[in-house]
């Protein structure tokens, strides 16, 4: 090869990997998102993938799976035009046979379904913007007219929570008639249509039509959603091999498929894993006594010490005090199963008088009477509600501006971030209870599917290093929290129009806000960065995948999900270099990490919950440099290549070979 | 060597301050000490005053439970703890080690208040005073926030009341030259170099600056020479040309101490021109108006040095005509000789009272008395550190600055800047402004030169500001306006990572030797008073020699090479770009926002008197201009709001082990990130030499300049024992083995439980 050339492409090489790092959250590098249009033709595996029908280029195809999740993830602003504009160039360029220059972009499935000219955005941070509205079956999409770069704005019509009429024919005054559209992602949006133009009544059905398809009986987007893409996702997770993993079965622990046709507890997976002591029978009458059948199963064995974490809903104790024989003997059979220790924890979740007003609802929690060697913790979580009304101050505190004036006291007046802190503290003293006490755990909340969630998943993520990988984490959700009934559905409200819904909550996000945290206090422990964590959350409620669509497996199951729609998994794991953190050191931390659950190491989401705010972007993420370092590595390490080639193999050079620095463990494939 | 006094081995070691004696093991040195008897190391000129031996210092974790013995001494210089106890020397590599100060030691200066603790009670022992009874427990606590309990329970009485004694007195010294900066003696063969750091004293370093930003219509004056004109200014600054020293001198009366207006300048790189813009400082006119209001609004009666002047009439038009007369002139410096925008730093920013407060109640919270406490406060830490104050401070001095800096290098636009006598918020201001337009300082020399010309020669009050003196009226004088300055430095590093040459563990370090009384830079009120105080020191000293007043900068005093690597910051752009110039961020330089960004942000920021709330809506609808990636040479713009504001961890919360993330927090991504750039390095130099085509002559003399580098004994099992308070405090507890075991332990000891009231007790899931 000539050599002038192989140096000439190679940093247009990396500018196309670092546009395409560059973080969601900021995404403000105009001249990396330029590399990243201009290069990523042939720069990421895959790209030679057909899609159904139309032809197209290998560019677009790139962009397109790139708009779902930077088009939720990062739109209202300015400083991101540039990084639309060159998506939208692409676009443009290789639609400009199928489409008008105003029509949005489109997927595969995509539909669209009502366009209004001359409507006018009004943008809280930069004021008033005309343009194009558009409505397909999937989003929302605003292009300012003659902007260059242009503005946009794009909502998948998921994120959509209510849409509301402003004024009237008789309203006077500019910008007064119009639609409201309040949105599940910490932003609401204002758009003034023209009286004269009619274009809001079309406007406002279809958007009512496609973001609640529930109560329309449409299909969600997921299931018309046709793009292909080189890995199943659905294939991440598989029960039996993550228990094989864990070493189970054992001598202690079976795997059982009672539950195979969720006919013994709807709202939990299809294989559990339970005391080989205990038959299937046992398991039954222990259900009895367990709100919806939800008996204690096991999440996480230790490796060593055998201690393990089980996970249940609450027992139906009622004001009567009942006891259950059954029940008693089966949590002794888990403590059992660890030889090290004659001690059972149970964590319950909830705070001591939630427990206690649970009885006359006839649940409650175990008597350390009845329970021979338990000990009974209480971890204070408050409930699905409390949770709701926090996030919502704290929604009002950023959004449309933030409120700068005691900004401090402000914040801990949501209590958001005490809550975070409480989940943390719960899921370290679990989490320590197995590692240091060598002693079983078993967690539970009410029904088991929320804080218990919550708690499992994050203490998991502190004891085994495998749920820091990309693909570990994916499989951790897909365990923890969908497989045992996380009812995303409910608590999310997918395409339901009922905004007010007491269901709702967001216990979820604070769980992925505790990931957050953690990965704050420990920098390179997680394989994945923070644009991950943010793409999980905003697919959460795109409906774009069927990953987050349902309340628990069987209904994934009678639904067809698996089959019919694609897996969040697939769409990340083609693009895994954008959501690797750069400085992840597999080699260290194969221990357990331990975060402080001390506010003074809890700070708020910036990137997440203000990232509607241009103005509070970081000018220079730092993830953006760690990259770039390991980029000039890359090259570095290519370049040594060639000059050695060139020099000939007669040496071997015998000092300092960065081939055999350890850094090589972890390289990045970049 | 003169007295009695003892001397020990690492006198020597000061003296020798050559790179190979000090990469000289430290366990050889430690098993050396602990060989011996139980001695302080002491430097030239260092005596001890007293000592008592079997002391227990306690863990402040601990509630008192466990303690490791020794002997303490107190000294001239400072208090220092000698354990024979081995442990803290274990895990030691992972430490900054001060070669002045040990793991033990306080400085003297660096001690805030002394306590008593007697059945769980607190008593603070008033300076100077002398105990007659048992102590029982010690408690010291530092300018620095840590906090060192001991207990005297085994020590002899009499050496107890000795030790305790000798503490309140040296302590609290009185006057200035009881400072041990006075006292040290290094003896004829102790090389001073100060590392390129110009300290304007002399003309050169004025002439070099002005060539430097390539200003013409700009001279060194000398108009105080000797001080006649103005007893705090130095004795050459910066003037337009225009101005002759008669005139300087003719209207110097007119200004508050003589201040007559001086500039900074500095260069800001658009593009390819290099164009000064100049700006001033300027003190407020010597009116009665102004001078009863100032001494009305700020409590602040003058300084030691000129006695309260007594009020000098001027006529209301003489006063203008003096005024108007130093506007034009400064004016006739610009190129289009735009009107000047006079910026008053009274108004804007908050006064050095405020940030005394601020810095009271910030320090009570960072100075838990115990784990009870610590978790207490947990509860409400974001209203509570709210309530100092100390981050508002923080913010208004940003967003001053960067309007300043945006009228310089936006609207070229000439600035005056006003502050009374214009030794405290415009020294912030004035370096705060050229840090975001100039990149060279933000190199460690450039900073160091920053500090010397702007704060230190320029007559900020170190003495009274960060009460090295004893007084009475500390609380009029006390105000850490330059760590205030440190602070806002550190935002701009945090928001800017790859733009500074240094770390933040420098800044620190710099903050922490501003009380090591050993060096005088940030000694003094003025350079007058330095000058005074040398005289006076050589006058009582017999052989008539000037005492050797030790800058700061010269680190190699404190620490080892290897150490000061610490300083360096591995994403620094101007390095990486040295080694590869098509490195992303050496590229074309930003044009600074629109200037109605910050202007925006500076009209709101009138409101600092006003108070005035709600005001968020307004500026949101400011228009504002894409952040683009910035170079690491250009102008940065900070976020100023308190929403992109941080608390700066390392420096107030080192010292509280609750508070330690145990092998994680930001050094273990300045770990990774030392490792890649040595890395870089590594392969940089094997490609050099792979293109001389003689691949063995593979140069390793030439390090990366990282602390932590692949060859390097502290390698790759370092990054689990490291700690959020790293480098400072290692564990933070005395079971320094069980490194997990003991934060958490202690968490879930004291892990509160928060009660809420009004939540919903029905556990609906």
């Amino acid at each position: 090869m000539d050599k002038s050339e192989g140096r000439e492409r190679q940093p247009q090489g990396s500018a196309g990997s670092l546009s395409v790092s560059s973080d969601g959250k900021t995404g403000s590098s105009a001249e990396a998102t330029s590399g990243a249009a201009a290069t990523t033709p042939g720069s990421t595996p895959g790209s030679t993938r057909s899609s159904s029908g139309r032809s197209r280029t290998s560019s677009q195809d790139q962009a397109k799976p790139g708009s779902p999740s930077a088009s939720a993830s990062s739109s209202v602003s300015d400083s991101q035009e540039n990084l639309q504009a060159q998506e939208l160039k692409v676009l443009r360029d290789a639609n400009s046979k199928l489409a008008q220059p105003d029509d949005p972009p489109l997927m595969p499935g995509e539909k669209l379904q009502a366009i209004a000219k001359d409507v006018t955005y009004l943008c809280p941070f930069m004021g008033p913007v005309r343009g194009v509205l558009s409505v397909t079956n999937y989003k929302l999409y605003f292009k300012g007219n003659n902007r260059d770069p242009p503005f946009i704005v794009d909502v998948p019509l998921g994120v959509v929570s209510r849409v509301e009429k402003v004024g009237g024919q008789s309203s006077r005054g500019e910008n007064s008639y119009g639609l409201d559209v309040f949105c599940k992602d910490m932003r609401n949006l204002r758009f003034a249509h023209k009286q004269e133009n009619h274009s809001r009544r079309l406007v406002f059905e279809k958007l009512q039509q496609y973001a609640f398809p529930v109560n329309n009986k449409l299909p969600f987007f997921a299931f018309e959603y046709k793009e292909k893409f080189s890995t199943n996702g659905w294939k991440v997770y598989s029960p039996v091999e993550e228990f094989k993993r864990l070493g189970l079965p054992n001598d202690a622990w079976r795997i059982t498929k009672v539950n195979e046709n969720y006919e013994f507890c709807d709202t939990y997976p299809g294989v559990l894993s339970v005391p080989k002591a205990a038959s299937d029978d046992d398991l039954r009458r222990v259900g009895v006594f367990r709100s919806r059948c939800r008996i204690p199963a096991l999440s996480w064995i230790h490796p060593e010490s055998q201690a393990t974490i089980s996970r249940c809903s609450q027992p139906l104790v009622g004001v009567g005090g009942k006891r259950c024989r059954d029940d008693e003997k089966y949590l002794q059979l888990i403590m059992d199963a660890n030889a090290q220790s004659h001690k059972l924890y149970i964590m319950d979740a909830r705070p001591n008088v939630n427990a206690v007003a649970n009885k006359a609802k006839g649940g409650g929690y175990e008597s350390e009477d009845a329970y021979q060697n338990v000990e009974l913790v209480f971890l204070d979580i408050h409930n699905i509600h409390v949770m709701r009304e926090s996030l919502r101050k704290l929604r009002d505190m950023l959004y449309p501006s933030i409120d700068d004036h005691h900004w401090l006291s402000n914040l801990e007046a949501t209590h958001w971030l005490e809550h975070i802190k409480l989940i943390l503290a719960g899921a370290v003293r679990v989490a320590d209870k197995v590692e240091s006490h060598k002693t079983s755990v078993v967690v539970h909340c009410s029904d088991g599917w929320d804080r218990t969630a919550q708690l499992t998943a994050l203490a998991m993520l502190m004891l085994d290093p495998f749920y820091r990988t990309i693909r570990g984490f994916e499989l951790l959700i897909e365990k923890e929290w969908i497989s045992f009934g996380h009812k995303f559905a409910t608590r999310l409200g997918h395409g339901d129009k009922n905004h007010a819904d007491a269901d709702r909550s967001p216990v979820f996000l604070q769980f992925i806000d505790c990931v957050w945290q953690i990965s704050r206090q420990f920098p390179v422990a997680l394989e994945f960065n923070e644009q991950f964590l943010i793409t999980i959350l905003d697919h959460a409620y795109s409906c774009l995948f069927g990953t987050f669509l349902c309340n628990a497996e069987q209904i994934q199951d009678k639904e067809g999900v698996r089959q019919n729609t694609v897996s969040l998994w697939s769409y990340i794991n083609d693009r895994l270099d954008e959501f690797r953190n750069p400085l992840y050191a597999a080699y260290s931390h194969q221990h357990v990490i331990f975060p402080v659950a001390s506010l003074r190491r809890i700070e708020l989401w910036k990137a997440y919950y203000i990232r509607w705010n241009p103005r509070m972007r970081p000018q220079e993420p730092l993830s953006q440099r760690n990259r770039e370092l390991l980029e000039l590595r890359a090259q570095l390490q290519k370049r040594v290549e060639e000059l050695q080639q060139e020099v000939g193999t007669k040496k071997s050079s015998r000092e300092g070979s960065p081939d055999s620095s350890p850094t090589q463990a972890v390289t990045v494939s970049v | 060597m003169s007295g009695g006094f003892k001397s020990y081995v690492n006198m020597n070691e000061v003296e020798k301050a050559e790179p190979e004696v000090q990469k000289k093991d430290v366990k050889k040195i430690a098993s050396e000490v602990f060989g011996g008897p139980l001695e302080p190391k002491l430097l030239p000129g260092e005596l001890v005053i007293a000592e008592g031996h079997n002391v227990l210092k306690f863990d402040s974790t601990d509630d008192f439970n466990h303690g490791i013995s020794g002997a303490l001494f107190c000294t001239n210089f400072k208090i220092s703890f000698v354990t024979a106890n081995r442990s803290s020397y274990d895990l030691g590599e992972l430490r900054q080690r001060n070669q002045l100060l040990s793991e033990h030691d306080i400085a003297l200066t660096c001690v805030e208040a002394v306590y008593q603790v007697w059945n769980g009670k607190k008593k603070r022992l008033p300076a100077g005073s002398n105990i007659q009874g048992r102590v029982g427990i010690l408690e010291i606590h530092c300018k620095d926030f840590r906090i060192l309990p001991f207990s005297f329970k085994f020590t002899p009485k009499e050496a107890e009341r000795n030790v305790v004694n000798a503490i309140l007195h040296h302590a609290f010294p009185t006057s200035l030259d009881l400072l041990f900066a006075f006292e040290y003696n290094p003896g004829k063969n102790l090389r001073i170099g100060i590392a390129d750091t110009p300290e304007f004293r002399a003309v050169k370093d004025w002439e070099r600056e002005l060539s430097r930003v390539n200003l013409s219509g700009w001279r060194v004056s000398f108009a105080n020479t000797n001080f006649k004109m103005s007893d705090t200014l130095p004795e050459q600054f910066i003037v337009p040309s225009s101005l002759s020293d008669h005139d300087l001198s003719n209207s110097s009366p007119h200004f508050v101490d003589g201040r007559v207006p001086v500039s900074s300048v500095s260069p800001c790189g658009v593009g390819a021109i290099r164009m000064g813009v100049p700006w001033f400082r300027m003190v407020e006119l010597r009116s009665d108006t102004t001078q009863t209001q100032y001494l009305e609004r700020h409590c602040l009666p003058s300084t030691q040095v000129v006695p309260l002047m007594p009020v000098v009439t001027i006529s209301q038009l003489a006063c203008r005509g003096v005024l108007d007369s130093m506007l034009r002139a400064i004016e006739s410096t610009h190129p289009e000789r735009t009107k000047a925008s006079i910026i008053d730093l009274g108004r804007l920013c908050p006064s050095p009272k405020y940030i005394q407060q601020a810095y009271y109640k910030l320090r009570d919270l960072c100075m838990p008395a115990g784990a009870e406490d610590f978790w207490a406060a947990d509860q409400k830490w974001y209203s509570l550190l709210d309530g100092t104050k100390w981050l508002q401070c923080v913010s208004a001095c940003l967003s001053v600055s960067s309007a300043v800096a945006e009228r310089i290098a936006g609207s070229r636009q000439t600035v005056v800047l006003r502050e009374y006598d214009g030794r405290d918020l415009s020294c912030v201001v004035a370096s705060l402004v050229q840090v975001i337009l100039d990149c060279h300082t933000r190199t460690l020399v450039g900073f160091q030169a920053l500090v010397q010309r702007e704060w230190v020669v320029s007559g900020h009050r170190f003495t009274d500001r960060l009460h090295h003196v004893h007084t009475m009226d500390r609380e009029s004088k006390e105000s850490p306006v330059f760590l205030l300055f440190l602070d806002c430095v550190w935002q701009l590093l945090q928001q800017f990572p790859s733009c500074f040459e240094f770390t933040e563990t420098y800044l620190t370090t710099l903050w922490d030797s501003a009380r090591v009384p050993l060096f005088a830079t940030f000694l003094f009120n003025s350079e007058r008073d330095r000058y005074v105080a040398c005289m006076d020191a050589k006058r009582d000293k017999n052989d008539n020699t000037s005492p050797t007043l030790m800058p700061v900068w010269d680190w190699s005093l404190q620490f080892s090479d290897q150490d000061r690597l610490l300083f360096n910051n591995p994403l620094y752009g101007g390095k990486l770009a040295e080694y590869f110039p098509e490195h992303p961020s050496n590229g074309p330089t930003v044009v600074p926002p629109n200037p109605t960004n910050t202007l925006g942000s500076f009209k709101s920021r009138n409101k600092w008197k006003s108070k005035k709330k709600k005001q968020a809506s307004a500026s949101a609808q400011v228009s504002f201009v894409a952040p683009s990636t910035p170079s690491f040479n250009g102008p940065l713009f900070p976020i100023n709001i308190g929403a992109g504001l941080k608390l700066w961890t390392q420096c107030y919360m080192r010292w509280i082990p609750w508070a330690h993330t145990v092998g994680g927090g930001p050094p273990s991504e300045y770990f990774h990130q030392c490792l890649l750039v040595d890395e870089l390095h590594i392969l940089n130099m094997k490609i050099h030499s792979l293109e001389m085509s003689k691949p063995d002559q593979h140069n390793t003399s030439q390090e990366s300049g990282m602390f932590f580098t692949f060859e390097s004994p502290r390698g790759f099992d370092a990054n689990d024992s490291l700690t959020s308070a790293f480098p400072y405090s290692p564990i933070g507890s005395m079971d320094r083995k069980s490194i997990v075991g003991t934060p958490l332990f202690s968490f879930l000891r004291r892990m509160s439980v928060s009660s809420y009231n009004g939540a919903a007790a029905n556990g609906d899931d």
